[in-house]
């Protein structure tokens, strides 16, 4: 695997060539200390965030838009709407959004290719940044602290300096575009990058125990966390919309005067109450415990059985968002501790 | 000229007591208006005709906006059911009382008194009400105004012989989307996006102002905890309840919340003219 480094000054003038060919997406302040993906253009590189923890939203949001036209209608039939993307970057993802993107480029893969996620998803390139915890994350518990892939480049901050590695050929690529303002690695660097390691491995330790968390939720399905849960929570969405994961959405008709129209696709909440309704206003899970419940078993068990791992990656962004203060963390202790 | 307008739907456009802020937003739309006039013949329209004969035949739709607060309005209103095949109910006052009836809970009698001191003045006032309390309400459009492209998609879906998208989801997600950050986190303010009806795109948030409730109560609001959290970020009783009820009292009163409505002296209308009466 290759590998550079770049000098603390230089990331700017690297990105400013990278925007040549990529439309940059970097982490930015958006005040009491939440940061946002937000385009390089609009913000300047002195306003790239290389301290934040987590963004309000994930890096989801470019490839499964908030809402987005699938296709449109009219009298003469359905026209599908060609996802034009000019390629882009995402800078500064951390190992738990690597992740993230993982899963939710398997679910919209196989079996089937959501062709207007793929058609994003082809023309971004992913830049990785290591990262410190904070109070809030739990990647060590969800083990997606490690890196293992998904990048195209992956900076780690040395201080001065950026050690680099190469993920992949577009990655290669980018670096020789500017091949003058990279070094190659020396010992020092080295000895800093694995100094960086060591460090931020002690500050990362699991805070709760997941061990056969998905044979205990399923063998104790009426644990009476799930009302305790029901009780507190809103059911307002706000961690499924963060969730770097979550995937569902809605598909319904904008229709104008005329009777023309786009199909839209939207983002959508197991949480909500109208999610399961179906024909004679049946609902599956009408009680917001059983929607709660139901949200962590597709995390915890449903996942696991069909992907071999969990579905949370402990960005820790629902507890951020969750306005009712619930804690995954605490959550998922309470459920291995009183189901066991 | 004269068959094909005789083919379009028949819609009437009413406004009972309310500041008809609904049907100056329909009459803002200029341009969905003109596309509107092409689908539908609009034979009654209270703010934007001044012509004041009755139409007499059946409309195929209807429009009412304000609320009930009157024997007049009620009486107006059940004609226009009998004579519209469809009712919809546009702006919050019509689908949830709205701001008049912020007073669900007080007696008319007490609030005439307290406001004219006599009762001669409306002398057939009632508390207000939804529309939903005196007729069948086919569809609902709430919002404090409306959001006008939420009411045009809806007609556009009837017109195409379809359902209006029912929307069942709290303004926090719609915040969440939109990136803001949550004021009740952030600035410790009394926001009611958990419990109140998206659509809205969380605009109030996206302005820096906590939402008001204006679209009214998810079918499934989680009141208690809700109430609970602002406690948690050390707000006032007062102020929680006030700002949850405010658009939507009667519907907060059925769901049996009317305890949480009574008990805060400082904030009820009620309590401060019980307090002038005893000191006279």
């Amino acid at each position: 695997m290759e590998t550079f480094t770049l000098y603390r000054e230089h990331l700017g003038q690297f990105l400013d060539v990278c925007q040549e060919q990529f439309r940059v997406q970097i982490p930015v302040s958006a005040g009491d200390g939440r940061y946002r993906f937000s385009p390089l253009a609009g913000h300047g590189v002195e306003a790239l965030a290389l301290e934040y923890h987590r963004t309000l939203l994930p890096p989801k949001k470019y490839f499964l838009l908030p809402e987005e036209t699938i296709c449109t209608f009219d009298q003469k039939g359905y026209h599908p709407v060609e996802v034009a993307e000019e390629p882009f970057l995402l800078f500064g993802l951390h190992p738990c959004d690597l992740h993230g993107l993982r899963i939710i480029d398997q679910f919209f893969s196989t079996p089937y290719a959501d062709s207007a996620y793929q058609s994003r998803r082809k023309n971004a390139l992913i830049v990785g940044l290591g990262c410190l915890p904070d109070d809030k994350c739990f990647c060590a518990t969800m083990n997606t602290q490690q890196i293992m892939g998904g990048y195209d480049l992956f900076f780690w901050d040395l201080g001065e300096r950026f050690y680099i590695q190469v993920g992949s050929e577009a990655g290669h690529g980018l670096i020789h575009k500017a091949r003058e303002m990279f070094h190659d690695v020396v010992d020092e660097d080295r000895q800093d990058y694995l100094e960086t390691l060591y460090q931020r491995r002690h500050l990362l330790t699991p805070k709760v125990d997941v061990a056969d968390l998905s044979q205990i939720m399923e063998a104790n399905p009426d644990c009476a966390v799930w009302d305790e849960l029901g009780a507190a929570c809103f059911a307002c969405g706000a961690c499924t919309m963060v969730c770097p994961t979550c995937t569902c959405y809605d598909i319904f008709d904008r229709v104008e005067l005329d009777g023309s129209g786009r199909r839209c696709r939207q983002w959508d909440s197991c949480l909500f109450r109208d999610f399961d309704r179906i024909a004679g206003e049946v609902h599956f899970r009408s009680d917001r415990s059983d929607r709660v419940k139901n949200r962590f078993f597709h995390k915890e068990v449903v996942h696991v059985k069909q992907h071999q791992r969990s579905a949370c990656v402990g960005c820790g962004r629902c507890q951020e968002a969750c306005p009712a203060g619930i804690d995954v963390v605490s959550v998922l202790s309470r459920v291995h501790a009183s189901c066991a | 000229m004269n068959s094909r307008t005789a083919q379009k739907p028949k819609v009437g456009i009413f406004g009972l007591t309310g500041c008809a802020g609904d049907q100056l937003a329909l009459l803002n739309a200029e341009p969905e208006l003109i596309a509107l006039a092409g689908r539908v013949d609009v034979v009654v329209f209270d703010m934007a005709i001044s012509r004041k004969e009755e139409w007499q035949g059946m409309l195929d739709l209807a429009l009412v906006e304000g609320s009930v607060c009157s024997q007049r309005d009620r009486e107006e209103l059940e004609k226009i059911r009998k004579q519209s095949r469809s009712l919809m109910a546009i702006g919050s006052c019509a689908v949830w009382g709205g701001l008049p009836a912020m007073t669900a809970h007080i007696p008319v009698k007490q609030l005439n008194k307290q406001v004219y001191d006599d009762g001669e003045v409306f002398p057939k006032a009632m508390g207000a009400e939804p529309l939903s309390s005196f007729v069948t309400v086919d569809f609902s459009i709430p919002g404090c105004p409306i959001e006008i492209g939420e009411l045009l998609e809806a007609l556009a879906a009837i017109l195409a012989g379809g359902e209006p998208q029912r929307i069942d989801f709290p303004v926090c997600a719609e915040c969440r989307m939109a990136e803001q950050i949550c004021l009740v986190q952030s600035q410790n303010r009394v926001c009611c996006g958990p419990v109140t009806v998206g659509g809205c795109k969380a605009r109030c948030i996206s302005y820096g102002r906590p939402c008001d409730g204006c679209r009214g109560p998810v079918d499934d609001p989680c009141y208690d905890a809700t109430r609970e959290m602002f406690f948690r970020h050390g707000l006032a009783k007062a102020d929680v309840v006030d700002a949850l009820r405010r658009f939507s009292t009667p519907a907060w009163v059925e769901r049996n919340l009317a305890a949480d409505f009574a008990g805060d002296p400082q904030r009820r209308g009620h309590h401060r003219s019980q307090t002038k009466e005893s000191g006279t």
